[in-house]
């Protein structure tokens, strides 16, 4: 009698959701690299496309909707982006030069000027609605800009100062979009602790800081780490600073913010500086966009498509403009001013964590889904913008792919 | 003969000092571009200064005003450094001295817009873009072209000695090179670099000049790196070994001790010019690249090997002797260079204190914008 098959192979099941995260996080690497070199897409553009097409794709498909998108596995990458961040946003350039905060705040409280006005009186939403959409859009994502600095090996003023105002805008939005979240829970009633939340939050999330900053040290001194080990120590003071911070009631942005700036100040040896972890970085930095793709929101409707193609034109045209006012007296000509302004255009996992907040919020699910449209536009077209500023300033060392 | 080469006379002895300055990334150190918005702002605050752009986005260059004195030139060099540090400040950006920046990639280079620049760039190729070498130019006056060529050959038996001085470029792309004075050997892969051609008298070289333009060689006298050049349209001699310091005190102090030197040089019997002279130049100029103030020379009459320090203090023992009038303080920081050593062994101590070359960068701008002794 002939041996029976093992036919049992074919029944096992072949798309486990294991099997499936690795196969859209390949095809979706594949995706990104090829439009890279067919199309000279820009690479984080290109990455959080590809993220894109494979969240459609799990929406479309049963086997792929078996995958839960990682949404915590996404903050803590955040975390750890923002962390080097932290490490290379130039803070004593405000002391060097007053205007550089006068140009920030500028920059950012006048596109929230413009986003609340366009709301508010031209598309006839409400003030609260407009408030909330506002906060989340007057601010740019540091780590897009951090990461298409990296990937040209930008150098000079508009790449600095991009990463800097970018830096500070998040800084603004997560202050204000805290107070704001008490104040709209405490329904108008105005408390002690409402008043004090942006101190709290700046403070606390200070110490939290400095804390996981000591454990940092302590490791690093003991081990006399560098390279793959020195870089797991660093995503587990990021990963631990993520766990303690949100039950805390701190924001996980401000500490790992934080983290990187007391790094930074305290190690004069540069014995923890992000270039040595440069290459777990980079995989890091694509695991993130591709992640940020997949937990993109296509639009729900077309109206809300619409609001956001204002809210996006008005926002560019804000910080474009008021850049390029204020770039004379911050020591910079005017052109190089409005090309920070361009370079300041993306959103991503912040601006994404904020309106995933807010649509939790009863009465304002509408403005998560106009701040989530948002995000998803310069999700993808920001880094084009940064990366078309970046070029236009002649900042990048890379020659082109 | 050609207007070019017209020797406009100029006060003997007088000097003029050029630098070439390093714009560096206040985080991690590395080369930055920077240099047409630093101009801006150092230009429109300061017009009258000499302030230019170089071959590179990454590099500057200041030019004192023609003084004949240590003070004159020491002044107008801490008021150029001020005003450019001043505005570095602003752009969040860092200035220094050095030969050459210890871990920059010269691909990352971007060559600085501008005719002659453009034409440097396609004519030397990658070499334009490893040319982002940092040196110190001293302008000495001379009364005509005859006194211009017997001072260039005569101060090119003292190469080894600013040389050695000068030396701060010890790390290039990242290593520890082993010579005090890399900058040097990157200057070497130009093919109109090293000693001037050995003619007696201006109209020889007018002579030599006319054949090199038209062959198409050369365009202008810009167009020959030599170690020592005469400058026609200056009325000077000018010394191009010299890497920059890091502190502008000590480029002053380089500066005088040139002036003493022309001035003992213009009172002695015109030298030798014969093929041993052009031997020992190199093996000289070697020595001192590479061991820098522990390094030998060989002396082309006597054929004697010294050690490069001991002709160096001799040197200064004959300035003190036969000079007039001559500061005690240039001649005592070239004595305290001797005593602990020049830039380069700066460079390596900070080096072998952090092990970064990052922090080595931070220690060089804070040394340039503070200036105290070392």
């Amino acid at each position: 009698v002939a041996p029976e098959l093992p036919l049992s192979i074919f029944k096992a099941p072949l798309l486990s959701p294991l099997a499936v995260s690795a196969l859209l996080f390949f095809g979706a690497l594949s995706l990104a690299e090829l439009a890279v070199r067919v199309a000279r897409v820009p690479r984080i553009a290109a990455l959080v496309l590809a993220g894109a097409a494979a969240g459609w794709v799990r929406s479309r498909s049963p086997a792929a909707a078996l995958v839960p998108v990682p949404s915590v596995l996404l903050e803590a990458l955040a975390m750890v982006l923002l962390f080097e961040v932290g490490q290379r946003v130039p803070l004593e350039w405000i002391r060097s030069n007053p205007w550089m905060l006068v140009a920030s705040v500028g920059e950012t409280g006048a596109t929230f000027c413009a986003i609340f006005a366009v709301l508010a009186y031209g598309l006839g939403r409400s003030a609260v609605e407009s408030l909330f959409v506002g906060v989340i859009c007057m601010a740019a994502s540091p780590i897009v800009v951090m990461s298409v600095t990296k990937d040209l090996r930008a150098r000079g003023q508009v790449s600095e100062r991009a990463l800097l105002f970018s830096t500070l805008s998040s800084v603004y939005a997560a202050l204000t979009m805290q107070l704001l979240i008490t104040g709209y829970l405490a329904a108008a009633h105005v408390q002690l602790t409402l008043v004090l939340q942006p101190l709290f939050q700046l403070v606390g999330a200070f110490l939290l800081a400095a804390v996981t900053a000591g454990v940092l040290r302590v490791f690093a001194l003991l081990t006399q780490a560098r390279g793959a080990v020195l870089t797991v120590g660093i995503i587990c003071s990021c990963v631990l600073l993520y766990a303690y911070a949100s039950p805390l009631g701190l924001s996980p942005v401000l500490a790992a913010l934080f983290l990187g700036l007391l790094v930074r100040a305290t190690d004069r040896s540069h014995s923890l500086l992000s270039h040595q972890t440069s290459e777990t970085g980079a995989v890091l930095t694509l695991a993130y966009f591709i992640l940020l793709g997949a937990s993109l929101s296509w639009f729900p409707t077309w109206r809300i498509a619409g609001i956001a193609a204002a809210i996006v034109a008005i926002r560019l045209l804000a910080k474009a403009a008021v850049n390029a006012l204020l770039a004379v007296p911050a020591a910079l000509r005017t052109g190089k001013g409005a090309m920070v302004g361009l370079s300041l255009s993306p959103l991503s996992s912040l601006a994404l964590m904020f309106a995933a907040t807010i649509a939790r919020h009863p009465g304002l699910e509408e403005a998560g889904e106009i701040s989530a449209a948002v995000v998803l536009a310069m999700a993808i077209l920001g880094p084009v913008l940064t990366e078309i500023a970046f070029r236009l300033a002649q900042e990048p060392t890379h020659p082109l792919p | 003969m050609n207007d070019l080469l017209c020797f406009r006379a100029s006060r003997p002895f007088t000097l003029g000092v050029e630098l070439e300055l390093q714009l560096v990334d206040r985080r991690d150190g590395d080369l930055t571009h920077g240099a047409t918005d630093l101009l801006r702002i150092a230009r429109r605050r300061h017009p009258q200064l000499d302030i230019k752009l170089e071959i590179t986005e990454s590099m500057i260059e200041i030019a004192t005003e023609v003084r004949f004195d240590y003070e004159g030139i020491l002044g107008d060099l801490r008021v150029l450094r001020d005003v450019v540090c001043e505005a570095a400040e602003r752009l969040n950006v860092g200035v220094c001295g050095g030969g050459t920046h210890p871990f920059q990639s010269w691909t990352e280079r971007h060559i600085a817009d501008g005719p002659r620049m453009r034409r440097i760039s396609d004519l030397y190729g990658y070499l334009a873009k490893q040319f982002t070498v940092f040196g110190q130019h001293v302008h000495v006056g001379c009364p005509d072209g005859d006194a211009a060529i017997a001072l260039a050959h005569g101060l090119s038996r003292y190469v080894p000695h600013f040389i050695a001085l000068a030396a701060s470029s010890p790390f290039l792309q990242g290593e520890d090179t082993a010579f005090d004075c890399a900058r040097m050997n990157t200057i070497s892969s130009f093919p109109l670099s090293g000693r001037m051609p050995s003619v007696r008298d201006w109209a020889e070289f007018n002579s030599y000049f006319d054949k090199m333009r038209s062959t198409g060689i050369v365009d202008s006298m810009k167009d020959f790196y030599w170690d020592i050049r005469p400058k026609p349209e200056y009325g000077t001699v000018e010394v191009r070994v010299f890497d920059t310091p890091l502190s502008v005190e000590r480029a002053a102090a380089l500066a005088v001790y040139v002036q003493c030197l022309a001035r003992l040089l213009a009172a002695s019997p015109r030298p030798d010019l014969t093929q041993d002279t052009e031997l020992v130049y190199r093996f000289n100029r070697f020595q001192a690249c590479r061991f820098g103030l522990r390094g030998e020379l060989v002396d082309p009459i006597t054929r004697e090997r010294r050690p490069l320090h001991q002709d160096v203090r001799e040197t200064i023992a004959t300035i003190r002797r036969q000079l007039r009038g001559v500061p005690s303080e240039p001649l005592q920081s070239i004595e305290h260079c001797l005593d602990s050593g020049n830039d380069a062994a700066w460079l390596r101590a900070r080096f072998a204190q952090s092990r970064n070359l990052g922090v080595v960068v931070n220690a060089q701008t804070s040394l340039f914008a503070r200036s105290r002794a070392h």
